[in-house]
C-alpha cells in the first residue's frame, strides 16, 4: 500500500462497530490465551458511553461472555480489588469500570487511578479482562497519575467520533431537552453525509434484510436518525421502524430497546410527544426498567403538562434508584411548575444530594429560591454554580442581581462583568451594569454601558426607558446638553411606540402622549406620596430602607397627627370605589382610610373583599385581627392572628401575631393557649423584650391559678400594634391605625362615618382613584383636597399628574409651580422641580426643563434620588430587566 | 507464567499473545536464557554482570535504572538466571509491587520486604535456619504484634515458630500492602527500632549465606515506580540504612531520581539501561544499523518473519523508537488490525494504524506547551533534564538514548502530530 493510502486511512478513523469488534477481538484472544485485557474507552457524554456499553455489551453477550459492571462510588470504590478477586475465578467475565461522575466520586476516582499504577500486578495475575470507561479528563488523570498503567494499557478506543456516534448520543442521552439538539455542536456534530453512508464499513457489507445482524440495524438507525437530522421526522421514522422490524427478527431485545429508543427520540423532537410516549412505554415493556426511561418519560409527560403521571415516571426511577439525581431534579421540575416552591427545593436539594456535581439542580434550587427571595441561599446555590462552571454566564448575572439587591454594588458590578465577559451578549447585562455602576457613583461607566445596552436594544420602549436614564445620570454629572440630547432620544423612541402602537381603544389614558413609564412613575410617585398603613408591596422584596423611601417619595402630611377624630360624613363615595376596585392592595389602601377615620366595619369589608383577591397574604389576616380586636370580636381575631402567623414571610412579624394571639387568650382567660401563643412567639424571636415579659407574666398567671388566687385581666393591655408599626421593610409608610389598648377596645362606634373635609382623605381618594386610572374622579378628589385646604401642596402636584396623563400639560405646569412654592423643605421642591422638568421635557421645552432640572439639582444636595434613577424605580426595573 | 510456552508464533493469533506487553522473560530452569530474550547492543546488563562478580569488601548494592518500557524486569530476570551469578549469588527476584503499597512507599516497607521475602524465600525453597535465628526472629515479631493485634499469624506452638513466622511475614506484608492504618503501626514500630529490622536482615542473610555458601542477592523491582519525592527520601535521605543490609542487593531506580543532583554520589554504583538507539544523534534519516536489527531480532523471536511484511516491520521498528514495550504494542494492534482483515501478513497499513491509535492517545494526554518542548526538543535532539521534561519521558512521549553524550528525540509517532 503507497504512502497515500495510508494516510488516507489513517485520517479516517475507525467506524463505531470497528470499534466494538476490536474491543470483542480484543477480549476474545485475551480469554483464549488467559491473559489480562487493560482496554480504555474513552467517552464524552454519558449517553453515548451507555450507548456504546449497551452495544458492546450486546456484542459479548453474543459470545457467551459476561459483562460485569462496576461503577466507582464513595463507599466501593475502596473494595474494587476483592470484587475482581471474588469474580477472577469466572475466567469468561469481562469488567466495565466507570465513575459516576460527581465531585466526590471524581475524588474516588483519582483515589482509584493512584490505587491502579501500585495494583496493575494484581490485575494481571487475576487474569482480568476489563474495559475502564473513562472521561476524556479521567484518561488524562490515568496518564499522569497511573502512568505505570497507562503504560500498561492493551489498547485505547475513542467513543467520540462524531460520524458514527452521534446518532447513539442523541438516542441515548437522558436529557430530552429540545435545547441540545438545537445545540450547534451537537448539529454539527450530525453531519452525516451521503459520501459517509458510502464509505466501506462492515455496516454495508453485513447489511441483509433477511439476515438480521447488529450492523444492519445500526446502518439503518443512522439512516434514520441522519434524516432526522436534517428535518425529515417522517423520512427518520421510516428506517428505524425497520431497524426495529430487523431487531424483532433477530429477537434481540437490546437492539429492539434501542430501535424503540431512537423512534421515541424522532418523536419527541418532532413533537409527537403521545408517540414518543408510546414507544418509551415499549422500552419498559421489553423490559429491564431504566432509570433512563422513566427520567425521560418523565420529561415527556412534563412537556405534555401531565403532571400526575410525570410525577408516576420520577417516582418510578427513584424506586429502581432512590439515589438517582436526575429524577430527583426532574421531580423537582414538576413541583417547580406547579408552584408547589418547597417541595421543588427538597428534590432538587436531594438531586445534590446524590450527585453534588450535576449543576442542573442547582441551577433549578437557585432559581426557585431567588424566586421566594431568600437572597442568601440562592448565592450560595449561585456560588457553587460557578465554582463547578465557571463560565455560567446566568449564575454570574443571578449573582450581580442579589448583590445588587444587597446593595453591594462593586460586587454586583464585578460579577456582571464577568458574565459579560463569558459572553453575555444581550443587553441587559450592559443595563444591570449601567444601574450598578449609577449606584456605585461610577457614572462615566454607568453612561457607556448605556450607551451600548441603547445601541443593542431593538424595543423601543426599552430605548426609551435607557434614554431617561442616561439623561438622568449625565444630569448627576451637571452635562445639561447631553441629558437634554438623552431625553429628546428617549422622547423620540416614545413617540415612536405611541405611532407605532397606538390602540384603537378610545380609554382616555391611551390617547395621551405618554410613555408607559411614565404612567408606571406617576403610580409609584403618587402612590408614595399618600399615606398609607398598609404596604402595597407585600408580593416583591423591597429593599429600600425606610430613609430611603421618605427622601425618595415625600409623605404628605402624617395624618396620624390629625387625631383619631370621629368623623361624620357619608361615605358614599368611597363605597362606590370599593365597589370596583377588584385590586388587594388599592383595598388595603382604601381600608386604611376607613381605619385612620375609625370607620371599623367598613375596613373591615375592605379588607375581607383584599383577603379573596390575594388570600396568601398575611398581613391583611393581621389587619383583620387587629380590627376584630378592636370590636371585641376576640375569638375572630385569634383566628385572624393564627392565619398571619401562618402565612407572614418573616418570623418577627410571625412573632408578633403570635404575641397578640396570647394576649386576646389572655384576655379570655384562656391562660393554656395564651402560654402556647406566647412560647411559640418567644420560639421565634427570643430576644423581643415584650413577648419576654407577657411570657413571665402568664407563667405567674398560672402559678397563681394553681395557687388558687384569682387573677384580674381586666386592666392588662393588649399589645397589639399595625403590623406596620413593627415591620421595618414598612416602616417607610406611616402608620395608621391607632394604636389599641383593651382600654379603647370596643370604644368605636361601628356606624361611624368618614369626614370628607379631611383633606388628607380625599388626597388618598385621589391616588386611588388615579392608580385605578379612574382619573376624572381622581382629578375631582385632588380639587377637593385642594379645596379643603388651598395649601397642600402635594394635592397640587399630584393632581399635575393626573392632567399630565390627561394630556393637559399647560394646567399640570402651573400646578406644579404652584405647588413648588407650597413645599416646606428644599427636598420636596427638588422634587417637585424634577416633576415640572420632566413635563417641560415632555412637552419640548428643553431650556426651561433644563432650569427646572438645575433647581431640583441645587436643592437636592445630598443628591438623594428625585428622577428616574431613585432607588424604587431601579428596583421595578431591575425587576423586569432580570425577570 | 511459569507455564508460558515461549514459541513462535505461526499465526496471528499466536503473534498477539507473543506481544504481550506484560510477558515476563523468566530465564530457564537450567539457567538458560529465555528464548524470547535478546542481547543488546552493547550489552549494557553485562555491567551490572561484571560489577556484582567483582571482589567486593562490603556486600555490593547497585542502583538500576531505565525508562519505562525498556526492559528493567526482563534484564534483572536475565541476571538472576546468569549461572555465574548463581554460582556466587543466592538470588532472590520479586517486586516492590507483592509486598508494599507503591504509591505509599516508605524505607521500613522496603526493609521488611527485603527480610521477609528472603525469610519465605529461603524457606519455600526448603531451606532450614537455625532455631536460635528462629527464636530471635520471633521476638522480633512478638514486639511487632504486641502493638498491632491484626498482624498476628495465630497462636503457634514452638516448634512451628518457622511456619508462624512465615505466616507473620506474609501477613505483615499484606497489612502495609493493603492496610494503611496497619502499615502506619507497623512503620511506627519498625521505627523506634530500624537498626532490629536491619539485625534480623542480616541475621537471615548470615544464615542463608552460612548454609549455602552464597550470599544472598536481593533483586527488587519496581522500585522506580514511586514518585520522585518519596524515592529521593528513601535514598537520598535513607541512604544509609538502605545500605546496610549485609545482603547484595539491586534497587531499582526512576530515571528521574537517576538524574536528580543528589544521586550523583553513587552514580558510580547505578547503571542506566538505554533505550535501542534507532538513528544517529541529530540525523534521524540515518538509521542505526545495530538497532534495526535487535527490534528486528525481537519480532523474529517472537513470530515467524513471513508473517510481516519488509517495509512494514522496518516502519513498526521505526516508529517503536527503539522501546521493547513500544515495540510490542505497535506489532500486537497492527496484528490485531490485519487479523481483523483477514490479511495473511502485517502490512504497512496496519503499522500506520497502530502508529495512528497510539499517536490518538497522545493527542488527548498533551497539551500545547508540552507539544512546544517536545517540537523544540525535537529539532535540537538535546537533553535537558527538568521538572518539565519530566512527565513527557514518563509518558514516553519523549524517548532518551545514549551513545557518548545523552540526547533525546520524541516518540516517532508523535512527529505527525507536532507538524499537523
Amino acid at each position: 500500500m503507497n504512502d497515500d493510502a495510508c494516510m488516507e486511512i489513517c485520517q479516517s478513523p475507525d467506524t463505531f462497530e470497528d470499534k466494538l469488534v476490536c474491543i470483542c477481538h480484543e477480549l476474545e484472544l485475551a480469554l483464549k490465551w488467559h491473559r489480562p485485557s487493560f482496554l480504555f474507552a474513552i467517552y464524552d457524554t454519558d449517553s453515548f458511553r451507555q450507548f456504546a456499553q449497551d452495544s458492546l455489551e450486546a456484542l459479548i453477550d453474543q459470545s457467551n461472555q459476561k459483562v460485569v459492571h462496576y461503577q466507582v462510588d464513595s463507599e466501593r470504590q475502596i473494595e474494587l480489588f476483592k470484587f475482581i478477586n471474588d469474580l477472577a475465578e469466572n475466567k469468561s467475565d469481562v469488567f466495565f469500570i466507570q465513575s459516576s461522575n460527581t465531585i466526590e466520586n471524581n475524588i474516588q476516582t483519582t483515589n482509584l487511578i493512584s490505587m491502579l499504577n501500585s495494583c496493575r500486578g494484581f490485575l494481571v495475575d487475576n487474569l482480568v479482562r476489563v474495559v475502564f470507561w473513562l472521561t476524556e479528563n479521567e484518561a488524562l488523570k490515568v496518564a499522569h497519575l497511573a502512568p505505570d498503567f497507562w503504560a500498561s494499557r492493551h489498547r485505547v478506543f475513542e467513543f467520540i467520533d462524531v460520524q458514527t456516534a452521534n446518532y447513539a448520543t442523541i438516542i441515548n442521552r437522558g436529557d430530552l431537552n429540545p435545547k441540545v439538539a438545537e445545540d450547534q455542536s451537537v448539529s454539527a456534530a450530525l453531519s452525516l453525509s451521503d459520501a459517509d453512508m458510502q464509505v466501506e464499513s462492515p455496516l454495508v457489507i453485513d447489511f441483509s434484510e433477511d439476515e438480521p445482524t447488529f450492523s444492519g440495524i445500526n446502518l439503518l438507525l443512522m439512516l434514520g436518525v441522519a434524516n432526522w437530522k436534517e428535518g425529515q421526522q417522517e423520512k427518520a421514522i421510516e428506517p428505524l421502524q425497520a431497524a426495529l422490524a430487523l431487531a424483532q427478527k433477530s429477537g434481540n431485545k437490546s437492539h429492539q430497546v434501542l430501535c424503540h429508543k431512537a423512534i421515541a427520540l424522532v418523536h419527541s423532537e418532532s413533537g409527537k410527544t403521545d408517540e414518543a410516549i408510546q414507544a418509551y412505554q415499549q422500552v419498559i415493556d421489553i423490559g429491564p426498567e431504566s432509570i433512563t426511561i422513566w427520567n425521560n418519560l418523565g420529561q415527556l409527560y412534563l412537556k405534555a403538562t401531565k403532571y400526575d403521571e410525570a410525577l408516576q415516571a420520577f417516582k418510578n426511577a427513584i424506586k429502581l434508584n432512590p439515589n438517582d439525581p436526575i429524577s430527583w431534579n426532574g421531580l423537582g421540575n414538576i413541583y417547580s411548575g406547579i408552584g408547589n416552591l418547597d417541595e421543588a427545593i427538597n428534590c432538587y436539594r436531594k438531586a445534590i444530594q446524590f450527585n453534588a456535581g450535576y449543576i442542573s439542580p442547582w441551577i433549578q434550587l437557585a432559581d426557585v429560591l431567588a424566586k421566594q427571595a431568600r437572597f442568601d441561599d440562592a448565592l450560595y446555590a449561585y456560588m457553587r454554580i460557578v465554582e463547578m462552571d465557571k463560565k455560567n454566564v446566568h449564575a454570574w448575572s443571578e449573582i450581580g442581581s442579589i448583590y445588587f439587591k444587597a446593595r453591594s454594588f462593586e460586587q454586583s458590578v464585578g460579577a456582571y462583568k464577568k458574565a459579560l465577559i463569558l459572553g453575555d451578549s444581550s443587553p441587559d447585562i450592559h443595563k444591570n451594569l449601567a444601574y450598578a455602576h449609577t449606584q456605585s457613583g461610577d457614572y462615566a461607566e454607568a453612561t457607556a454601558h448605556l450607551l451600548k445596552a441603547i445601541e443593542m436594544e431593538n424595543d423601543e420602549n426599552e430605548k426609551a426607558a435607557l434614554s431617561n436614564m442616561l439623561g438622568d445620570v449625565y444630569r448627576r454629572i451637571g452635562d445639561y446638553d447631553n441629558a437634554v440630547a438623552a431625553y429628546e432620544a428617549a422622547d423620540s423612541h416614545a413617540s415612536i411606540i405611541s405611532e407605532s402602537d397606538k390602540p384603537l381603544s378610545t380609554q382616555a389614558e391611551d390617547l395621551h402622549d405618554v410613555s408607559p413609564d411614565d404612567k408606571e412613575e406617576f403610580q409609584e410617585q403618587a402612590s408614595a406620596t399618600s399615606s398609607v398603613a398598609l404596604d402595597e408591596n407585600h408580593g416583591m422584596q423591597v429593599m429600600v430602607d425606610s430613609e430611603n423611601v421618605q427622601q425618595i417619595f415625600p409623605v404628605s402630611q402624617p395624618l396620624e397627627s390629625l387625631g383619631n377624630k370621629q368623623i361624620s360624613a357619608e361615605t358614599t363615595e368611597l363605597e362606590n370605589v370599593q365597589a370596583n376596585l377588584e385590586n388587594a392592595n388599592l383595598l388595603i389602601r382604601l381600608a386604611n382610610i376607613y381605619i385612620k377615620v375609625g370607620a371599623v366595619d367598613k375596613a373591615v369589608g375592605a379588607l375581607e373583599k383584599a383577603v379573596v383577591l390575594d388570600p396568601a397574604n398575611g398581613k391583611i389576616y393581621y389587619q383583620l385581627g387587629i380590627l376584630f380586636s378592636q370590636k371585641n370580636e376576640l375569638p375572630k381575631a385569634i383566628l385572624f392572628y393564627k392565619s398571619s402567623a401562618d402565612l407572614l414571610p418573616n418570623e418577627i412579624d410571625k412573632a408578633n401575631a403570635l404575641n397578640l394571639t396570647g394576649d386576646l387568650y389572655r384576655k379570655l382567660k384562656d391562660f393554656s393557649n395564651a402560654l402556647g401563643a406566647y412560647e411559640a412567639a418567644v420560639g421565634l424571636d427570643p430576644d423581643n423584650e415584650t413577648i419576654i415579659n407577657n411570657l413571665g407574666k402568664i407563667q405567674e398567671d398560672l402559678d397563681q391559678l394553681i395557687a388558687g388566687g384569682v387573677i384580674e385581666t381586666k386592666d392588662q393591655p393588649v399589645s397589639e400594634k399595625s403590623f406596620f408599626e413593627k415591620s421595618p421593610d414598612n416602616a417607610a409608610v406611616s402608620v395608621v391605625a391607632t394604636p389599641i389598648s383593651s382600654g379603647n377596645v370596643g370604644e368605636v362606634d361601628p356606624s361611624i362615618k368618614i369626614d370628607l373635609s379631611n383633606p388628607d382623605v380625599w388626597n388618598e381618594l385621589g391616588n386611588i382613584y388615579a392608580k385605578s386610572k379612574a382619573y376624572e374622579e381622581a382629578v375631582e378628589a385632588y380639587q377637593k383636597a385642594i379645596s379643603l385646604n388651598p395649601e397642600f401642596g402635594w394635592s397640587y402636584s399630584n393632581l399635575a399628574l393626573v392632567y399630565t396623563f390627561q394630556g393637559k400639560h399647560d394646567e399640570a405646569i402651573g400646578l406644579l409651580e404652584k405647588s413648588v412654592g407650597l413645599q416646606w423643605t428644599d427636598k420636596d421642591k427638588a422634587v417637585v422641580w424634577n416633576r415640572l422638568g420632566d413635563l417641560l421635557r415632555k412637552v419640548g421645552q428643553y431650556p426651561k426643563a433644563i432650569v427646572a432640572y438645575q433647581n431640583a439639582d441645587k436643592l437636592n444636595q445630598y443628591k438623594i434620588s428625585i428622577n428616574n434613577l431613585h432607588e424604587i424605580d431601579i428596583q421595578l426595573l431591575f425587576s423586569h430587566f432580570i425577570s | 507464567m511459569s507455564n508460558f510456552d515461549y514459541i513462535r508464533a505461526a499465526d496471528f493469533d499466536r503473534a498477539w499473545l507473543n506481544f504481550e506487553l506484560d510477558l515476563p522473560l523468566e530465564p530457564g530452569k537450567d539457567g538458560k536464557p529465555n528464548p524470547f530474550y535478546i542481547r543488546r547492543p552493547g550489552d549494557p546488563i553485562g555491567e551490572l554482570n561484571d560489577a556484582l562478580l567483582a571482589p567486593f569488601y562490603k556486600a555490593p548494592k547497585f542502583f538500576f535504572s531505565g525508562h519505562r518500557g525498556c526492559g528493567k524486569s526482563t534484564e534483572l530476570l536475565h541476571l538472576m538466571g546468569n549461572p555465574n551469578i548463581r554460582k556466587n549469588y543466592w538470588p532472590v527476584n520479586f517486586s516492590i509491587r507483592d509486598e508494599a503499597d507503591i504509591i505509599d512507599l516508605d524505607f521500613r516497607d522496603i526493609l521488611l520486604a527485603i527480610g521477609g521475602r528472603m525469610f519465605r524465600e529461603y524457606r519455600r525453597q526448603g531451606g532450614v535456619l537455625p532455631a536460635r535465628l528462629l527464636k530471635d526472629l520471633d521476638g522480633f515479631r512478638g514486639r511487632v504484634e504486641e502493638e498491632i493485634t491484626t498482624v498476628k499469624a495465630g497462636r503457634v506452638a514452638d516448634t512451628e515458630i518457622g511456619a508462624g513466622l512465615d505466616a507473620f511475614f506474609a501477613n505483615a506484608s499484606l497489612k502495609i500492602k493493603l492496610e494503611p492504618k496497619t502499615r502506619s503501626i507497623i512503620r511506627q514500630v519498625i521505627e523506634r527500632d530500624v537498626t532490629g529490622l536491619i539485625d534480623v536482615i542480616n541475621a537471615i542473610s548470615a544464615a542463608v549465606k552460612l548454609k549455602e555458601g552464597r550470599l544472598p542477592l536481593i533483586l527488587i523491582d519496581d522500585l522506580d515506580k514511586p514518585n520522585l519525592q518519596e524515592a529521593k527520601a528513601i535514598f537520598q535521605e535513607r541512604r544509609e540504612i538502605m545500605m546496610q543490609p549485609t545482603c547484595a542487593i539491586v534497587y531499582t531506580v526512576s530515571s528521574a531520581l537517576f538524574y536528580s543532583k543528589d544521586f550523583d554520589s553513587i552514580r558510580d554504583r547505578a547503571l542506566f539501561l538505554p533505550n535501542v538507539k534507532l538513528h544517529t544523534h541529530n540525523f534521524p534519516d540515518q538509521y542505526t544499523r545495530e538497532g534495526y536489527e535487535t527490534m528486528q531480532r525481537f519480532v523474529s523471536l517472537r513470530m515467524d518473519p513471513g508473517l510481516i511484511e519488509d517495509q512494514a516491520l522496518i516502519e513498526a521498528i521505526t516508529y517503536s523508537g527503539g522501546v521493547f514495550r513500544e515495540m510490542a504494542r505497535i506489532m500486537r494492534t497492527a496484528i490485531g488490525r490485519a487479523r481483523r482483515r483477514k490479511g495473511a501478513q502485517v502490512e504497512s497499513v496496519d503499522v500506520e494504524w497502530a502508529a495512528t491509535e497510539i499517536r490518538n492517545e497522545y493527542r488527548r494526554i498533551l497539551d500545547k506547551e508540552d507539544l512546544d518542548i517536545l517540537k523544540k526538543i525535537h529539532e535540537k535532539n538535546r537533553l535537558e533534564y527538568n521538572d518539565r521534561i519530566r512527565p513527557l519521558l514518563q509518558l514516553l512521549a519523549l524517548l532518551e538514548y545514549r551513545n557518548g553524550e545523552n540526547w533525546c528525540d520524541i516518540h516517532p509517532v508523535l512527529r505527525k502530530l507536532l507538524y499537523e
